[in-house]
């Protein structure tokens, strides 16, 4: 079908730098997951925990699978899944809050995730505020938000997570220490002294 | 929920801010804080606040955070390396630069009592690996190889106590990148050149002590205030044996940077001299121009690799064009003498160091200093000889011989195939044999590679008839494969217009068919080709007898000897039956690839034989068949110009001769890159110019185009060859109209008349034309007595007797308006 070289295509052009494609990555990605993400969250009941890594994986077998699509790289596979994954997660809840009428922030924790290194974020996370607040940062410094997102959404490791990004393990440190703080004070996190 | 909205100005300020913090000792972060923010203490707090978060939260809760975390999180601690450290003998004083794998910070010797300050160079913690401590030592290695005013002088060596190795530098005080140097002093060209070559002696002298650089580029190449350049961070640099065995560690090509990066070091093939010349060529192109060839901050990744390693840059007189007046002004250049200034020499220099392959770039950075000199003297620059050099290997990669040597291996392992499927000990040992003959062309062919002859240059024809003794050799011994390999080099001279030695050639394959039976396929291709070698030189029956009567079953062949018949016809004057059979021909290819030069070749033959016909807009609408079906070739595309040539023809006989004579430019210029200016295709091209200017009424040029497509033709083809003998023809028009002196142009008519009869015969149709038109001069200068002798002569007589009907007409018509 036509679908396996444009999908590849758009791939490549967005493993070697060019984030215009992004978009439309994420459109292929989308529906996969957040229908693996959903069943996941049903399985659950009330504490959910949303587990990213083994989320991309069954993305990436279905994908892999149901469109022959050769990725190549499960890094660079998780490191898209990362920002589907974010956007999946906070649809669920606005969807979840509109229906339910403000019934506030649902108890969701991301496994494998490094929500804990954010100082002050506990298990239960107001994630509709920090993706916010990432948008913000993006602004200033799409590539500390990018980094950020990585963390908190894929199971990448900092290692892992420059060589996608075409960075260094330092600055990708250097940008997640400061991020991670600077979140911590947008959405006004109890510090614990 | 989040506050209001962020200012990302203020957000990045914050980050840089942090990022400071977090690095100065906690004493001294206050101070700085004051003095960087004094327009806006409000970030001071925030800055605060988050530096205090950070630091609790380092050492907060470590049982919460994985132990992988933990180890990626102490890579992330700031390096403990901070000005007033001591380090040896040396106390640090500020951080003067960073690369990739190191920091370069300013110092000055512990002990009061000698003054000296230096440069030391630190591993950064963070890459500190085994790889990276190798390379580090590495580069300490060399550096400590090279002493030269040029190059920044290697001290000292050490290791800090946790055994961070660093080494110790001549401090570089108020130099600047050359880029800066060079605009900040408003440097004129020529001053520019002059600085350049300081630079080129320092990469020389690392060269001559096999030291290539790899990381060439502005920030890597610091001038001194007095105007001395130096050249610093052989990080990446590589001694020159090494980098050739070592050509694909990816690892130190991480840090290279991509605008100044070599097409080769981004492909991963091997690395040396030619990749630094590349840098500086890159360097110097935006020395001269103000703007960087290749632009990293205008495109993206892919695209910048995509246009490094596929596109050739843009001329520096157009990329100056977007230099801002003052930014010309400092140059000493004006906007219109842009082109004067930046192209010619100097923009061919530039380009030459920018060549996409190694091999053609300047061999060495002396080479290209020493054209620089000859520059700046006003001497002429060692490119042209070069540059043919160039031309004809972009032919040979790109074009015929490619596809020659690649059909002519391909025939071979057919060949061989076909041996070893008999089965036999005797073929076996001639299968043996084949292949050695097969690697004997391969060697001829690859020692005529012009890059390996220093600079002579190398025809195409050169090239073929070089291979054919290597070859020759081996007739006896393995007669099949000699066969094979002649037919091939024979096709591939009848593409290159080649006829009379094509035909020569063929006639050594038919000596050996008469003493070893050759396969059905090679005999049958064989005799297509030696019908299109008489075909050429007009020796229709003998081409009709290797044609016969039947086309040959394989279906390569089969479209090959219908087009052959076609054009036989043709010539024949038997138009109408050539189109019914190039019309087969076509059809057996219609749905073939665009580059299928079978098909091109049989629709030429069309069109060629419905301009005889006078049928011009057909001829029109097939070649527009033929264009549309090539136009998904490359723009350079030798095909395109084969078929030009035809569509310059149609363009004419529509009236429409300055299109035609534009389009007849053009196709020159192609052909003579391709086929090279002494090849009979060039003299083609160089003859539709001069049809085209002879129209227009320039007597002058266009003789001058039929002058150099004669002598091509007579050295090449033969003093009697048809092609010779028609520009013979159009060449005596041209002197005719530009009123010769009567006794040169009887001399010339003369010699025309014994070529012809040496071709055609004393009886024959084109003998009895010349006579005609010797006659139609005579009358045209007046001399009507002389005319009419010339036709009643015994010469004429004989010369009608075998000359078609509408020449002796056109003799007869002549004869009534003489005395």
């Amino acid at each position: 079908m036509g679908v396996e070289p444009a999908i590849t295509g758009l791939l490549d052009r967005w493993k070697s730098g060019d984030r215009s494609v992004e978009n439309e990555l994420v459109r292929w990605i989308y529906p996969t997951l957040r229908e693996l993400a959903r069943s996941q969250m049903r399985r659950q009941g009330q504490a959910l925990t949303l587990q990213a890594t083994e989320l991309a994986n069954e993305a990436y077998a279905r994908l892999v699978q149901q469109q022959g699509v050769d990725w190549k790289n499960r890094d660079h596979f998780a490191a898209i899944s990362a920002t589907v994954l974010r956007r999946v997660l906070v649809d669920y809840l606005r969807e979840r809050s509109a229906e339910k009428r403000g019934a506030g922030a649902e108890r969701i924790t991301l496994d494998g995730a490094r929500a804990g290194e954010i100082p002050g974020a506990g298990d239960h996370f107001d994630w509709l505020a920090l993706d916010q607040a990432l948008n913000d940062l993006a602004r200033a410094d799409p590539d500390a938000a990018r980094v950020v997102e990585l963390r908190l959404f894929s199971g990448l490791e900092v290692e892992q997570i420059a060589a996608v990004c075409h960075s260094s393990t330092a600055t990708v440190g250097r940008q997640w220490r400061f991020a991670r703080n600077w979140l911590a004070q947008q959405l006004q996190l109890d510090t614990p002294q | 929920m989040t506050p209001t909205a962020v200012d990302p100005q203020r957000l990045r300020r914050l980050r840089a801010l942090f990022d400071d913090c977090i690095e100065l000792p906690a004493a001294t972060r206050r101070a700085h804080l004051d003095q960087a923010t004094r327009d806006d203490p409000s970030l001071v707090a925030e800055v605060l606040a988050l530096v205090a978060a950070e630091e609790r939260a380092a050492g907060l809760e470590p049982e919460r955070v994985h132990a992988h975390i933990d180890a990626s999180l102490r890579q992330l601690l700031p390096d403990a390396v901070v000005p007033g450290m001591v380090v040896g003998a040396y106390t640090l004083e500020a951080e003067i630069g960073s690369g990739g794998m190191g920091r370069v910070f300013s110092a000055h010797r512990s002990d009061p009592g000698i003054d000296q300050r230096v440069a030391i160079k630190l591993v950064r913690r963070e890459v500190l690996g085994a790889s990276a401590l190798q390379r580090f030592r590495a580069e300490q290695a060399l550096l400590a190889r090279l002493r030269h005013p040029g190059i920044c002088q290697f001290l000292d060596t050490g290791t800090l106590a946790d055994d961070v190795p660093y080494f110790v530098m001549e401090l570089l005080d108020g130099a600047e990148p050359l880029l800066v140097f060079a605009d900040r002093h408003a440097l004129p060209l020529d001053a520019r050149i002059a600085l350049f070559r300081k630079v080129l002696a320092a990469v020389q002298y690392a060269h001559q002590s096999l030291v290539v650089h790899r990381d060439l580029k502005n920030s890597n190449v610091l001038v001194l205030p007095d105007g001395q350049p130096k050249l610093v961070d052989f990080g990446i640099a590589k001694s020159i044996a090494e980098s050739v065995v070592d050509a694909r560690t990816a690892t130190a090509e991480r840090f290279l940077s991509l605008a100044s990066a070599a097409p080769e070091q981004l492909g991963g093939g091997p690395v040396g001299v030619g990749c630094d010349v590349y840098s500086l060529g890159i360097l110097l192109y935006e020395l001269l121009s103000g703007r960087p060839p290749f632009d990293a901050a205008t495109s993206s990744i892919p695209e910048l690799i995509e246009r490094i390693v596929h596109q050739a840059p843009v001329s520096m007189a157009t990329a100056a064009q977007a230099l801002d007046d003052a930014a010309l002004t400092a140059r000493h250049l004006s906007r219109r003498h842009l082109g004067r200034s930046l192209s010619g020499d100097l923009g061919d220099i530039v380009l030459r160091c920018l060549r996409k392959s190694p091999g053609e770039r300047y061999p060495s950075v002396e080479a290209l200093d020493a054209d620089l000199e000859r520059l700046q003297q006003g001497l002429p620059i060692s490119l042209r000889g070069s540059d043919r050099v160039y031309r004809l290997r972009r032919f040979v990669a790109r074009h015929r011989l490619a596809v020659a040597l690649g059909a002519a291996l391909a025939l071979s392992l057919v060949a061989a195939a076909w041996i070893v499927s008999l089965q036999n000990i005797r073929i076996r040992a001639e299968r043996d044999q084949a292949e050695q003959a097969l690697a004997i062309l391969r060697e001829a062919f690859l020692s005529a590679d012009p890059a390996r002859m220093g600079g002579e240059l190398v025809s195409a024809s050169d090239l073929l008839r070089a291979t054919l003794p290597q070859l020759e050799a081996h007739r006896a011994q393995q007669p099949l494969a000699f066969a094979t390999l002649a037919a091939t080099i024979a096709e591939v001279m009848l593409e290159l217009g080649l006829s009379a030695e094509a035909d020569e050639v063929l006639d050594r394959v038919v000596a050996v068919q008469a003493q070893t039976p050759l396969p059905e396929d090679l005999r049958a291709r064989v005799g297509i080709l030696k019908a299109r070698s008489l075909v050429a030189a007009s020796a229709l029956d003998e081409a009709d007898a290797w044609l016969g009567a039947e086309p040959p079953a394989a279906p390569e062949l089969r479209t090959s000897w219908l087009i052959e018949r076609g054009r036989w016809l043709v010539r024949s004057g038997r138009v109408e039956d050539a189109l019914a059979v190039l019309g087969q021909a076509s059809a057996t290819r219609s749905e073939s690839a665009a580059d299928d030069a079978l098909l091109a070749a049989g629709r030429r033959a069309e069109v060629d034989a419905l301009l005889r016909l006078d049928r011009l807009a057909d001829a029109d609408a097939t070649l527009a068949l033929l264009e549309r079906h090539q136009s998904a070739l490359p723009p350079l595309h030798t095909q395109h110009l084969l078929t030009r040539m035809l569509r310059i023809v149609i363009l004419r006989r529509q009236g429409r001769h300055d299109d035609a004579l534009a389009l007849a430019r053009q196709v020159q210029e192609g052909l003579e890159s391709d086929f090279g200016t002494d090849s009979p295709i060039s003299a083609r091209g160089r003859v539709l110019v001069g049809n085209l200017q002879l129209v227009r009424g320039d007597a002058r040029a266009a003789l001058a185009e039929y002058e150099a497509a004669w002598k091509t033709q007579r050295s090449r083809l033969g003093e009697s060859h048809p092609e010779t003998l028609r520009t013979h023809v159009n060449r005596l028009e041209a002197m005719q109209a530009l009123a010769a002196p009567r006794t040169v142009l009887d001399r010339e008519y003369e010699q025309l008349y014994r070529h012809a009869v040496a071709r055609h015969g004393a009886a024959a149709t084109f003998t009895a034309f010349v006579l005609r038109l010797w006659a139609e001069s005579l009358l045209a200068a007046a001399e009507p007595q002389r005319a009419a002798e010339l036709l009643r002569s015994q010469r004429a007589g004989t010369a009608l007797s075998q000359a078609s009907e509408s020449e002796r007409n056109a003799h007869r018509k002549l004869l009534a308006r003489l005395p």
